[in-house]
């Protein structure tokens, strides 16, 4: 869904925590012995069932697609099915780390056999039964293509990629025992169980609604804080708050009961609008762009949060074009920009400088990088070596939507087109539609362009391993011509090593090659700016995990 | 051509004739549409799948959704479940398209109909004012305001609108059909009779106050010309003969400008205002992405980013049928009211 102008890039709401993100991961799984669930932290909170109503009513960009979590990846679907489904493990709040959900233990021996003990008592928002069959159900639906409850039209883009390579067969062990064995031993698997795409759903309902579960014509129907209540297409999803729900009913961290009753997502596609609504007042969270945000600050009626950056926003080159397949003639692009003036020009006062590929959230940025300076005589010189001396001209393409990692990318070029342009590089600035600009750039037709990723879980291997890991090692890629086996090699490695601080160690000597083969140029890494209107309480500072649970409204 | 027998044949013929046009004409518009929506670069499988999209995943998604076929071989298969009244699948959605048209086009309806209403009043009303007032200023003040009417861009006109009577004035709320807790009952899809169906008058009130700036803003794409038009075959009328007749007689003012004139003078204005049906169409594609209104508009807006084919395709049929049909409308209703017309 990125084609949209929705402001929350794709999975900015997802839960997924890093493949491996961190300590909590050696925490979480390290003794291969049997684990006990997390132990109570805190107090139990008095059941939070307040008299009064509060509804908490949200703009965004784009509806949902559907409300089956497994057959969905975009980010406007996530929010929804965040509220709806429970995963079997969570992410604990702000980090990475994951923490007992609907499975209240796990213990394995190996790695490899894992054994879920689920909570007794907790019922679909249908009635039905949480039990090891029906999560097992679920299983067997993501897994087996020929499961007969999924249907041509549905794509299970998550379970193929992050889960098929790993769980071998699952089975009930009992009524509240779900066993998963995996191909190879491994800890991953319990970040991968809190990725929103494996909330459970009720198999009844599935079963009895078919091709049309959870989408614009069906109910979907799962666990979570809340219940669905309606869908008014392309205009709002209605849920409201299941005072059932499981989680009240246990002491544990995370487990309190939402004060809100009810929470609406309206989709209003165009940003000028939307702003406008949330202005009025008739919205009181919306995604706001980056460059709208100016025009609230300072005004006590609404309320910033803003937390690390967790996308970049670059130019890149396809090294099979010449004369990009000289390092020199990359490197004296790199310092022939004043990046930092056209930062602070072109982007809101929460982005910065990108120094590496990678924003220090994630897992292997390297803080040893240093920025390339702005160095036009050092620019000249490096042209003259590559055997340029009088520079030379290319096509440059620009991003035509509107990003946080380029909120406005022309303007941007422009002004770099004229830095460059002192050295004797001139650009032909193009530009063309969002879809064919993708595609385009994708069939390796641009010779150099801007573009930008966000991650969706917080782990390197979907940030700098999606941009530089190609299915055929010995090839190399098509979209730019970049083959370095040494980083092939240490990218691939980082999928298989779980062990975090070895990890990052690898993902850090990836970066570093990166910046030596300046196989592309990191520009800036965009914070993640919220707004609430200021009566709209309890945000926290989390960037891969929902928090409804969080919110209320105090007028 | 006293004798009505052959006049009457004749007439039935132009009918006839000028309906059957209309086969050949939507023919040639699907194969047309099916065309240009093709044409629009970028496929919907790499805008659907954006920056994460890689080749295997887009060849995937293409081959699932027969986007890989010959294009003939997709317009044949498109136009056999057309026929069978089957109007494909969203590619976004995955709903059936015929559910969302049923959805859609009771809003665009309702706010089609009241900007045409506010068209007509504002807009012949200016038009008699201006043109019994020929020269004077106050012609000249509704001149400028029609011209500046068909000069603003609607989606800024929508802006400002937005910003001064709903975010700063708070009088009106800024878009959607109704206040977001409000949930309708689906029984027609017009709100505005839904909600009384209902049983709601609160509701009704709410679905009223959103109409307003959407309606008033809509208004604008017909009603310069209603307006012009209004003026101009007033002051053609108000020099015929008859109307001097008429004042020689002494009937008073009044008499004369609404029942001699306004009756004559509106008969090439309601004819426009068919063919207006048109622009209101396309008035509504800004208009309804600008108050996030979920008609035919925003369908077709939402539609044409995604590269949506199965709804772009349905979308543009049907403004062409609309089109086509009102135009066959205003030159059949020609047809009665200038009887040169039936003899060419």
């Amino acid at each position: 869904m990125s084609s949209k102008k929705t402001l929350v890039t794709r999975r900015k709401f997802l839960t997924l925590a890093g493949v491996s993100a961190a300590a909590g991961l050696a925490a979480a799984c390290a003794p291969a012995t049997p684990q006990p669930a997390a132990a109570p932290t805190t107090a139990p909170e008095a059941p939070a069932a307040p008299a009064v109503e509060q509804t908490l009513i949200i703009g965004r960009g784009g509806d949902s697609v559907a409300l089956d979590p497994a057959i969905v990846t975009d980010g406007e679907s996530a929010r929804v099915c965040e509220a709806i489904y429970d995963c079997l493990v969570k992410l604990e709040g702000a980090s990475t780390k994951p923490v007992p959900w609907l499975a209240e233990s796990w213990q394995t021996q190996d790695s490899k056999v894992w054994d879920f003990k689920l909570r007794a008592g907790v019922k679909f928002h249908d009635g039905e039964p949480l039990t090891a069959q029906a999560v097992k159900w679920n299983f067997d639906r993501w897994q087996n293509p020929d499961n007969p409850f999924r249907y041509p039209s549905q794509k299970y883009e998550y379970w193929d990629t992050e889960m098929s390579e790993i769980v071998d067969s699952t089975e009930v062990v009992d009524e509240l025992t779900f066993r998963i064995t995996l191909k190879e031993p491994t800890v991953l698997i319990l970040p991968k169980l809190a990725l929103f795409n494996f909330g459970i759903a009720s198999p009844k309902a599935v079963e009895a609604q078919g091709e049309s579960y959870a989408t614009q014509a069906g109910t979907p129907v799962g666990t979570g804080r809340f219940k669905f209540e309606s869908w008014v297409p392309n205009d709002k999803i209605t849920v409201v708050r299941n005072d059932d729900w499981w989680g009240s009913k246990v002491t544990l961290p995370y487990t309190q009961m939402p004060k809100l009753t009810k929470i609406i997502w309206r989709s209003i596609p165009d940003n000028n609008t939307r702003f406008a609504e949330f202005q009025a007042g008739t919205l009181d969270q919306a995604d706001i762009a980056q460059t709208d945000l100016v025009t609230l600050e300072g005004n006590p009626d609404y309320v910033f949060t803003v937390t690390p950056s967790t996308s970049v926003g670059y130019i890149a080159f396809n090294h099979a074009v010449p004369p990009f397949d000289k390092l020199e003639v990359r490197k004296a692009w790199a310092h022939a920009v004043n990046w930092d003036a056209l930062i602070e020009t072109f982007y809101s006062k929460y982005a910065k400088r990108a120094t590496c590929f990678q924003p220090p959230a994630i897992l292997g940025h390297n803080p040893n990088i240093k920025a390339y300076e702005y160095n036009p005589d050092l620019a000249k010189e490096l042209l003259a070596q590559a055997g340029l001396p009088d520079g030379f001209e290319t096509d440059f393409w620009y991003v035509p939507v509107i990003r946080s990692y380029f909120p406005d990318s022309k303007a941007l070029s422009e002004a770099m087109a004229a830095d460059l342009a002192k050295v004797g590089i001139r650009l032909n600035l193009k530009t063309e539609d969002w879809g064919a600009y993708l595609s385009d750039r994708r069939d390796g037709k641009f010779p150099v362009w801007a573009l930008g990723w966000g991650s969706d879980n917080g782990d390197p291997d979907n940030f700098i391993g999606y941009h530089f890991i190609w299915n055929d090692p010995k090839k190399p890629n098509v979209e730019d011509g970049y083959n370095n086996p040494k980083l092939q090699e240490l990218l691939r490695e980082g999928r298989i090593v779980s062990d975090p601080a070895e990890r990052e160690k690898i993902y850090q000597q990836a970066e570093q090659i990166v910046h030596d083969d300046v196989a592309r140029i990191p520009i800036a890494w965009p914070a993640n700016v919220a707004v609430d209107r200021s009566y709209v309480k309890g945000r926290k500072q989390w960037v891969f995990r929902d928090q409804y649970e969080n919110f209320y409204i105090e007028k | 051509m006293s004798d009505r027998a052959p006049g009457r044949t004749f007439m039935a013929t132009y009918i006839v004739r000028r309906i059957l046009i209309v086969i050949p004409t939507l023919f040639a518009v699907s194969i047309l549409s099916f065309a240009f929506v093709r044409l629009i670069p970028g496929d919907p499988a790499t805008v659907m799948l954006g920056e994460r999209a890689r080749p295997a995943d887009v060849e995937k998604f293409k081959e699932q959704m027969g986007l890989n076929q010959p294009l003939y071989v997709q317009y044949i298969r498109y136009m056999e479940q057309v026929l069978q009244g089957n109007l494909g699948t969203s590619i976004v959605t995955r709903v059936p398209v015929i559910d969302q048209l049923a959805y859609r086009l009771p809003a665009t309806i309702e706010a089609i109909f009241f900007a045409l209403l506010i068209g007509i009043l504002v807009g012949v009303v200016t038009g008699i004012v201006a043109a019994l007032n020929r020269n004077t200023l106050i012609d000249t003040i509704a001149n400028l305001i029609a011209l500046t009417g068909v000069s603003i861009p609607i989606f800024w006109l929508a802006l400002i609108m937005i910003y001064f009577f709903a975010v700063n004035l708070k009088i009106v709320p800024p878009g959607g059909r109704i206040a977001a807790d409000i949930t309708v009952d689906r029984i027609t899809g017009f709100y505005l009779i839904d909600t009384l169906l209902m049983g709601r008058l609160d509701y009704f009130g709410s679905a009223i106050r959103h109409m307003i700036l959407p309606a008033v803003v809509l208004s604008t794409t017909v009603m310069p010309q209603i307006m012009r038009l209004t003026r101009a075959s007033m002051l053609e009328v108000l020099r015929a003969d008859y109307i001097r007749t008429a004042r020689a007689k002494g009937l008073r003012q009044g008499s004369v400008i609404f029942k001699h004139t306004l009756r004559n003078a509106l008969l090439p204005v309601i004819t426009v205002i068919g063919l207006q049906i048109g622009s209101l169409l396309g008035g509504a594609i800004l208009t309804e992405n600008a108050f996030s209104w979920t008609g035919m508009g925003s369908w077709f807006y939402g539609a044409i980013s995604a590269r949506d084919y199965p709804v772009l395709q349905t979308a543009i049929m049907f403004n062409a049928i609309i089109f086509v049909v009102m135009t066959m409308l205003v030159d059949i209703s020609y047809a009665f009211i200038d009887p040169r017309i039936r003899y060419k």
